[in-house]
């Protein structure tokens, strides 16, 4: 999918130029963006290196295993049941949220994969998505992120006066998204059976 | 001064001491994490290149703008401005993508500007809800994915809204 719209945008943009008699700007344009995009990538390392230090600090006092702690009771409203059927599925499930809601994605990946394991072997239609499925899928689709850091980092290399002061919108869109998406899910489920 | 400016420092502080509270080797433990930091801009930094070379054609050819104009009338509706309109179209489909769009859209607007704003808070509110799909899904074989995508698609939809309003409701 991503390689149509990579490959579209650069070919419908020459056209583009080509239409407009631009064509000798191409050169420029090209040699401009590597040049920003070097410049971008120096002045975010620096910021993306101290909040990952930030961000090990976090795993290593145990603050994944109190957002578990406080996810535990929600999970269990979610994921009705679960914690009877397969004990293991709800563990990674929480895992995979606690994780990704500190912003340690490079972790959260595999429990979110453990998690779809272990759900698919209570499955009782192993080529259709269970329930549960659905629902972890759209909760991890609308996990909130206590601290973007990624944007954070971006919007402190292009000097923002205040590269942090999206954290708390970004929040209150995001639990928008995540009761949207909860809602539909309970209403679509008798639909798509 | 707005109360959010002491958001971040309340943070890091809080982090600082819990830590070492909890008796965690500061320095050496941040050194490693600052150590993934750098490991993960340099994953990053071909895909944002990749992206970016190909946005800057599309936008400075003057294709954006078409495509803008195209959609325009559809977004109005809802009060969204014009130049977000790529980040909500990219966010489901590409991280690297929509990573790129957030940084055009700040170039272009400026950074504090209410597009690089409400960019940056679309760009934290959901997930790259195809690769989630296909790699959760891909990883136990599951080919029926019933109404799992256009669920997701929804709270795209209703976040990338709220992104809108909420940065009005903050930043006007």
């Amino acid at each position: 999918m991503i390689n149509i719209i990579w490959f579209f945008m650069i070919v419908v943009g020459i056209v583009t130029l080509m239409i407009k008699g631009d064509i000798q700007n191409m050169m420029i344009i090209m040699s401009e963006s590597a040049e920003k995009s070097m410049e971008l990538l120096i002045a975010l390392s620096g910021i993306m290196a101290v909040w990952s230090g930030m961000m090990r600090l976090c795993e290593k006092s145990g603050m994944v295993d109190l957002a578990a702690k406080l996810l535990s009771l929600p999970m269990r409203i979610l994921f009705p049941g679960l914690d009877k059927k397969n004990k293991k599925a709800l563990g990674s499930i929480i895992m995979n949220l606690a994780t990704n809601m500190m912003g340690l994605s490079n972790a959260a990946t595999p429990f979110g994969i453990k998690a779809m394991n272990e759900l698919q072997s209570i499955n009782p239609q192993k080529d259709r998505a269970s329930d549960y499925m659905v629902t972890f899928l759209i909760v991890n689709a609308t996990c909130v992120q206590f601290l973007p850091t990624t944007v954070i980092s971006i919007r402190a290399g292009l000097k923002s006066s205040n590269p942090s002061d999206i954290i708390v919108p970004t929040i209150i869109a995001t639990t928008a998204a995540l009761i949207s998406g909860l809602i539909s899910n309970l209403l679509l489920r008798k639909i798509y059976k | 001064m707005r109360v959010e400016v002491f958001i971040l420092p309340s943070i890091v502080l809080l982090i600082l001491s819990v830590a070492a509270l909890k008796k965690v080797k500061v320095y050496e433990e941040f050194v490693d994490g600052a150590k993934d930091g750098f490991i993960s801009v340099f994953k990053i930094a071909p895909y944002l290149l990749t992206m970016l070379f190909a946005i800057d054609i599309f936008r400075k050819s003057g294709a954006m703008d078409f495509l803008i104009k195209f959609i325009s009338p559809v977004t109005k509706i809802f009060n969204i401005p014009d130049g977000v309109i790529p980040m909500i179209i990219i966010k489901p489909l590409s991280g690297s993508g929509a990573l790129g769009i957030m940084t055009d859209i700040a170039k272009t607007y400026g950074v504090d500007s209410i597009e690089g704003r409400i960019a940056a808070v679309m760009m934290g509110s959901t997930e790259t809800i195809f690769y989630t799909l296909s790699i959760y899904f891909g990883a136990c074989q599951i080919k029926k994915i019933r109404h799992s995508l256009l669920s997701a698609l929804i709270a795209h939809i209703i976040g990338c809204l709220a992104a809108v309003y909420v940065c009005y409701i903050f930043y006007k």
